[in-house]
């Protein structure tokens, strides 16, 4: 009774805590937001759940704990109440109970509330059924509760041992991190780029995990995941709840710290001699000298703390942790040698902005009220001293932190640097840095502005976290505000890379940055003049806009709206939602231009100048369409989705033509209908510019290192294009769109038919230039090549259809070539090294394996380019393929990994020249099966044939080790592999399988059935579908393997893929 | 030279960041005159505020607080230079009054003139010419004495080391902490910790000293130097001494501002508030029947003694007294009325 007397005591207190209303709100609006997520008709509900629930567990807990603490268990030393609450009659152990039984409340209420959003939004989605209600429930019981107690019993313990409230945020936000950091190396489903680093910290993780999340994860390795947890992970809340309790008991026993320091007393006795005179001096202050006491003062003080030594020690040793840790990582089995340049990547796009913004939010927060904290605000508020002078005073130092937070992080990076033998490139340090410090200063100064304006710090701490949730969180997608502008105080500047620094992006930094700092120094100004004088006091000047504010303000104001008209004018503010809706008022407004009767494009004849510097391509095009239908055409539709508008179209024949601007689309009425096997030609413009307030993005860019100009989507296209149309449903529904009701492939081509479908190939004939020193290339052979008014020119011209996916190039750097039979390989690279020269051998085992086994190259020409670092490590078009020059060129075989991944993926991407470019495309709703899984089953062979089965056995692993950990992330059914499209079935379970068939069924079989497919499906037949090849295979295989082949194509069973025994 | 007074004296250093700072701050101040030209024209006016006896001139001030509180009422107050003393009881206003005089509260309405300064106008000009000295106040962490006396020697315009550091030094002894000038001021007691607040209220050359409770905290032998002190200083400037106890404003001030409920009661020359109570205030060891007349009650040794008003001998055991400050302060205090029906 006394207890709930107590708990209600306590509950008076806290409810009037604004930090606990704002917790109120703020752990269901994340609940929310996780569970809006669209899930598809695939999705495991129950499995969806408990991530959401674990994921919901394990992001907000520590934070909630650790912010809720100080306000429950130090409230007393915060407000100098501890000694008379200690001469209560109340006993210490009766007050801490009774404070950490509210703090556990609050924490497991908010966190069943949280629950019941996640299971009311699934709910929703997938109906309230009863099972999920139980899964919330035994979630809350078995992962939240003790948790709970664990974190409220750390809570108490901490309290009783320091008695600040920063120590106590700090650490909570340290064990926060550290949680994440750990669930990300034991490859946490929740987090992105998770990935089992160290199977023995996995296990024990198993057992340590505070959550329990990794003992269930753990489970979650089949398609069937056990969501009731196992033996281990009832050991695991079983050792969370005995030390909670021990925690508790530790509490209890540990004394309260008390932070009141001894008091100096002087030894001084009364004199009645009078005391010296006073002797005035004159004052002149001035700002200058003031401003750097300041300054000094406040860093001096700054650095004192314990704390912030800490934290900076703390700072440096994560640095160089993370460069040294990665800095020869180039993918999974690959490592660089490395450069400075790793090193700073390492670093200069998360860690940095990241973790440098919490600092500089600490460290402003430090500056803006220590005054207010140490009860100095009104001595320095009386002081001679303008508020402009104080606020600089607190820009100042902090710029001096930051830099001292810079000197920090070359002292670690360059000692990594050392440790790991790379080649120190001193000069990209400050290149860098500089840029990553910039945006610190701006945000700090932003933060700094808030604190001296606002006289409540909890309003001016809400403006600043607000700020930078809006930064580094999807919040601002959530909420629709996708413009660049809302990276606040940043720039869309990408990371340098060895190929071609910053070129990707540098163009944007300034334009982005000036605005950033005008519209600070504009705000700062501000302040000095609304400033609280460090102490919450009330200012006159508030309400009023001086001359000079107002006109550095309309002057921001200008600087911001003449940088969104740029951003606009060269290339559509598009968020995903207006790239729905316009796919959306696509299909509604042209759909029935699918039933109208179009002619089909054969040949394109195109003049491409191509000006890298300038950073512009200008586009001459001849189409020559064929009405290859039995009907008269009379009107045709002309669109491009690009930014780039057609700038001028022609007929060959008399027309009308009208343009909707909206949509970018033109439709053209012949005076005369283009009759069956009648041809008429189609002449257009138009010039590509690159962007300078946009980064360099795929797929079309101009710069002067590398330039890359693919047809689709930039040229004009013929007709409805199917492939902007949504897919899928929920989202056709939410645009008021007829269901597709696409049935899988399996279903749809489950008998032998003639599809409707068939091939969108043309001829090509490209006449390229480019600035002088550059290489222009595009599909087709060279026919020749020649110089004119300094620029490169060279004419291409297939001599066979290909897939009707042009695309040019300007290159920079080297190329090596060889000739195998008739075809011509050619590689691109900045420098040719020994990795241009084992991609050219890749080039070359695959042409020749499969002109053996399968079906000769098309082409008379194949050509493979090192390119710039921009996500994808490897693309392929007909004729060209592109892979990362940092994974493809530069990266070199781990010293455990087996197998060559520079060789595998150079195969894997000529591969693509057969599975993709020559069969596999014309079926639109059966375009996933016959491309990557049957290239990976090339990979299988050909590692096999240059490094022997041992390699070939490692990359089993390798994917099977990927596809066991996606398994686990993923929350869909497992559909059959002919049906699927997700990146891991499509590569790694493609692996597991071919791996099995080939060990099963041997290479001639199923080389024979590609044979029948290329015989029976290959342009200009009709194109095939996956069932074709499984048709095929089972045609080859005996009865008694036919199950084998419909278990791994058709069937759901993963056990026989993640099972070790079934290892060939 | 102690450790933490080094870490602010290289000299060279200061000097070459000092340039780069003036620098900016020539910048910057182009900016500022622009928003000057109102200010400037405001100060003429402020000069009309002033009387030639009168050094600060408070009109017509009223503050409220933004939860409706209504701090100070139509404050109206004229005071020449010498020391002044602000008494009221507690939650009267008198702090409120002073953070407004010093800049620190803006007034609902009113006005402020001191020594030719219109101070709501040019708050920057009177922070010049001002010594402040708060109710309470702290100190900044492993800061020692002589340091934190020589951040605000610098913030208050002090900038040659000569003068800075004999005012220091002469104020470390006035105040009797030169022995711990090198400690930190946040191990300093509650007493030593004021005579520092005077100290940097002292600093540089105030002609407006506003101290709220100076003597709080201090012993009987500080107290006393302090009231030296301020006597000896007190030439000249205007020092506004706010406190609720009468002694110290008995001992100091010649001119007495009563403050209650926000509103000053009463306010001048110390014998011009006591003429009116001469010969009615008796004092007698026995509690009165009549508690109308009873001004205060306080103890010596134990023993009550009563002071009454009244215009005639209240008791037989009642012997006129001379009516003290401490006399005149009830009776404002009290009910008047209740006195004059008595």
């Amino acid at each position: 009774m006394l207890q709930l007397k107590l708990l209600n005591n306590e509950w008076r207190y806290l409810s009037r805590q604004p930090l606990l209303w704002l917790a109120l709100l703020l752990l269901p609006v994340t609940a929310y937001i996780f569970a809006t997520g669209i899930g598809g008709i695939d999705t495991l509900a129950d499995k969806r759940l408990q991530a959401l629930q674990m994921t919901l567990l394990m992001f907000s807990l520590p934070l909630l704990c650790g912010a809720l603490a100080p306000l429950v268990l130090l409230r007393d030393q915060h407000h100098s109440m501890t000694e008379l609450i200690l001469a209560t009659p109340l006993s210490p152990a009766q007050r801490l109970f009774s404070r950490l039984a509210l703090l556990f409340v609050l924490c497991a209420a908010l966190t069943l509330a949280g629950f019941m959003i996640i299971w009311f939004m699934l709910g929703r989605e997938f109906g309230f059924q009863a099972a999920l209600l139980a899964i919330s429930v035994w979630d809350f019981a078995l992962l939240a509760v003790p948790a709970c107690a664990f974190y409220t019993a750390l809570a108490g313990c901490l309290a009783q041992r320091f008695s600040s409230s920063m120590l106590l945020y700090t650490l909570f936000c340290c064990l926060w991190l550290g949680y994440l950091i750990l669930a990300s190396l034991t490859g946490a489903p929740m987090l992105a780029g998770s990935t089992i680093n160290n199977a023995s910290l996995f296990n024990a993780m198993r057992l340590l995990d505070p959550f329990g999340n990794t003992a269930l994860i753990a489970l979650y390795q089949h398609s069937a995941p056990q969501l009731y947890g196992d033996l281990s992970f009832y050991l695991n809340r079983l050792l969370f709840c005995l030390l909670a309790g021990g925690l508790f008991f530790i509490t209890l026993r540990l004394k309260p710290h008390s932070s009141a320091v001894k008091p100096w007393h002087s030894e001084m006795h009364h004199t009645i001699n009078p005391p010296p005179a006073y002797q005035p001096v004159t004052t002149a202050p001035k700002a200058a000298l003031q401003l750097w006491q300041l300054t000094r003062t406040a860093l001096f003080t700054l650095l004192q703390q314990r704390l912030n030594q800490l934290l900076l020690l703390g700072w440096t040793m994560l640095l160089f942790n993370e460069v040294l840790s990665g800095i020869n990582y180039a993918e999974p089995l690959a490592v660089l040698s490395p450069t400075s340049l790793d090193a700073l990547n390492r670093i200069a796009d998360d860690v940095l902005p990241l973790a440098g913004a919490l600092l500089v939010l600490l460290w402003t927060w430090q500056l803006s009220w220590r005054n207010r904290h140490s009860e100095m605000a009104e001595l320095i508020a009386a002081a001679p001293v303008r508020s402009g002078i104080l606020l600089a005073g607190h820009i100042l130092a902090l710029t001096g932190l930051i830099l001292l937070l810079m000197l920090l992080s070359v002292v670690a990076c360059l000692a990594a640097e050392w440790l790991a033998h790379s080649d120190i490139q001193l000069q990209y340090y400050p290149a860098v840095l500089s840029k990553v410090a910039l945006s610190l200063w701006l945000l700090g100064a932003l933060f700094s502005v808030f604190h001296a304006i606002c006289r409540s710090p909890l309003i001016a701490a809400a403006w600043c976290a607000g700020l930078l949730l809006m930064k580094y969180t999807p919040l601002s997608g959530k909420l629709g505000l996708t413009h660049t502008l809302w990276n606040i105080a940043g720039s869309p500047l990408q990371p340098a890379d060895a190929f071609w620094g910053f070129e990707q992006s540098q163009s944007v930094y300034w334009p982005f940055m000036s605005f950033w700092l005008l519209l600070t120094l504009s705000l700062l100004w501000l302040a000095a003049q609304w400033s609280h004088r460090t102490g919450s006091f009330a200012n006159r000047q508030r309400a009023k806009l001086t001359l000079s504010s107002g006109l550095l303000l309309a002057l921001s104001v200008f600087s911001g709206v003449t940088l969104h008209l740029n951003i606009s004018a060269e290339r559509p503010l598009m968020s995903s939602d207006l790239r729905e809706q316009w796919r959306a008022n696509y299909e509604q407004r042209y759909a029935s231009w699918a039933g109208v009767a179009q002619p089909t494009l054969t040949h394109i004849d195109a003049q491409v100048d191509i000006y890298p510097k300038l950073g512009e391509a200008v586009f001459a095009l001849h189409y020559t369409l064929k009405n290859q239908t039995a009907q008269p055409i009379s009107e045709l539709l002309v669109g491009n989705y690009s930014a780039t508008p057609i700038d001028e179209l022609k007929l060959s024949v008399a027309h009308t033509a009208s343009r909707d601007q909206q949509l970018g689309q033109h439709t053209l009425r012949l005076t005369n209908a283009l009759m069956p096997g009648e041809t008429l030609q189609m002449h257009s413009k138009l010039s590509f510019k690159q962007p300078k307030h946009w980064p360099a993005v795929m797929p079309q860019f101009v710069k002067p290192s590398f330039s890359y100009l693919r047809g689709m989507p930039l040229l004009p296209s013929i007709g409805f294009q199917m492939a902007y149309q949504l897919r899928d449903e929920q989202l056709r529904r939410r645009y008021g769109l007829a269901p597709l009701d696409l049935a899988k492939p399996s279903t749809l081509f489950a008998t032998p038919q003639r599809t409707v479908a068939s091939y969108d190939w043309v001829t090509l004939r490209s006449v390229v230039s480019t600035a002088d020193g550059q290489t222009p290339l595009a599909q087709g052979k060279l026919i020749k090549q020649w110089q004119q008014q300094g620029r490169n020119y060279a004419e291409f011209q297939t001599s066979t259809p290909i897939r009707n996916l042009p695309v040019w190039y300007s290159l920079a750097g080297d190329s090596l070539s060889q000739q195998q039979g008739d075809v011509r390989l050619t590689v691109y690279s900045p420098q040719l090294n020994a990795a241009a020269t084992l991609n050219m051998q890749a080039m070359q085992d695959t042409l020749a394996w499969m002109t053996q086994h399968i079906a000769p190259y098309r082409g008379a020409q194949l050509s493979l380019l090192a390119a710039p670092d921009m996500g994808a490590t490897g693309y392929a078009l007909p004729q060209i393929m592109m892979i990362n020059h940092r994974v493809g060129f530069r990266a070199q075989p781990a010293t455990d990994a087996g197998f060559d991944q520079r060789y595998r993926r150079a195969v894997h991407e000529t591969a693509h020249q057969w599975f993709g470019h020559d069969i596999g495309n014309g079926v639109l709703t059966d375009s996933a099966f016959l491309i990557e899984p049957l290239a990976k089953y090339l990979e299988l062979v050909l590692i096999e044939q240059r490094y022997g089965s041992n390699a070939m056995q490692a990359l089993v692993g390798y994917e099977r080790q990927r596809y066991a950990l996606a398994v686990r992330r993923s929350t869909e059914h497992t559909p059959a592999l002919v049906d699927a499209t997700a990146n891991h079935d499509l590569y790694s379970r493609a692996t597991l399988v071919f791996a099995i068939l080939r060990q099963q069924l041997g290479d001639a079989v199923i080389s024979q059935a590609l044979r029948q497919l290329w015989q029976q499906h290959s342009y200009p037949q009709t194109p095939a579908t996956s069932m074709d090849f499984v048709r095929a295979l089972q045609a080859q295989v005996k009865p008694y393997q036919q199950q084998l082949v419909t278990d791994l194509f058709l069937g759901t069973d993963l056990s026989l893929l993640l099972d070790g025994s079934s290892e060939p | 030279m102690n450790d933490e007074v080094s870490v602010f004296t290289d000299e060279s250093k200061f000097l070459s960041t000092a340039t780069l700072f003036t620098s900016l701050i020539i910048l910057i101040r182009c900016f500022v005159i622009a928003d000057l030209l109102p200010t400037v024209a405001m100060s003429r006016i402020g000069l009309n505020l002033q009387q030639e006896t009168t050094m600060l001139s408070i009109s017509q001030l009223s503050v409220t607080y933004a939860d409706g509180t209504q701090a100070l009422r139509d404050i109206n107050l004229q005071l020449p230079s010498g020391m002044v003393g602000l008494l009221g009881p507690n939650g009267a206003g008198k702090s409120t009054l002073m953070r407004t005089l010093a800049c620190l509260q803006p007034p609902d309405t009113g006005q402020i003139a001191f020594a030719g300064i219109n101070v709501l106008q040019q708050p920057q000009a009177l922070r010049q010419q001002l010594g402040y000295l708060p109710q309470h106040f702290g100190v900044y962490p492993h800061m020692s004495c002589y340091a934190l006396l020589l951040h605000m020697a610098v913030l208050k315009g002090i900038h040659d080391k000569t003068e800075q550091k004999q005012q220091i030094d002469s104020l470390l002894q006035l105040t009797n902490l030169s022995a711990v000038a090198n400690k930190s001021v946040a191990t300093f007691s509650g007493g030593m910790r004021q005579r520092f607040g005077i100290a940097q209220a002292l600093l540089g050359n105030p002609r407006l000293l506003i101290m709220d409770e100076p003597t709080a905290g201090l012993d009987p032998a500080e107290r006393e130097r302090l009231h030296a002190l301020l006597v000896h200083i007190s030439r000249n400037k205007l020092i506004l001494l706010s406190t609720h106890i009468v002694e110290d404003i008995e001992n100091l001030c010649p001119f007495v501002a009563l403050i209650n409920r926000g509103q000053i009661v009463e306010s001048g020359a110390v014998p011009d508030l006591l003429t009116p109570l001469q010969g009615q205030v008796w004092q007698t060891p026995l509690r009165p029947d009549d508690s109308s007349t009873l001004l205060s009650a306080s103890y010596r040794f134990g023993v009550p003694t009563y002071r009454l008003l009244s215009q005639q001998q209240p008791c037989a055991a009642a012997v006129p007294v001379a009516a003290t400050l401490q006399d005149r302060y009830f009776f404002e205090l009290s009910d008047k009325a209740a006195y004059v029906a008595a």
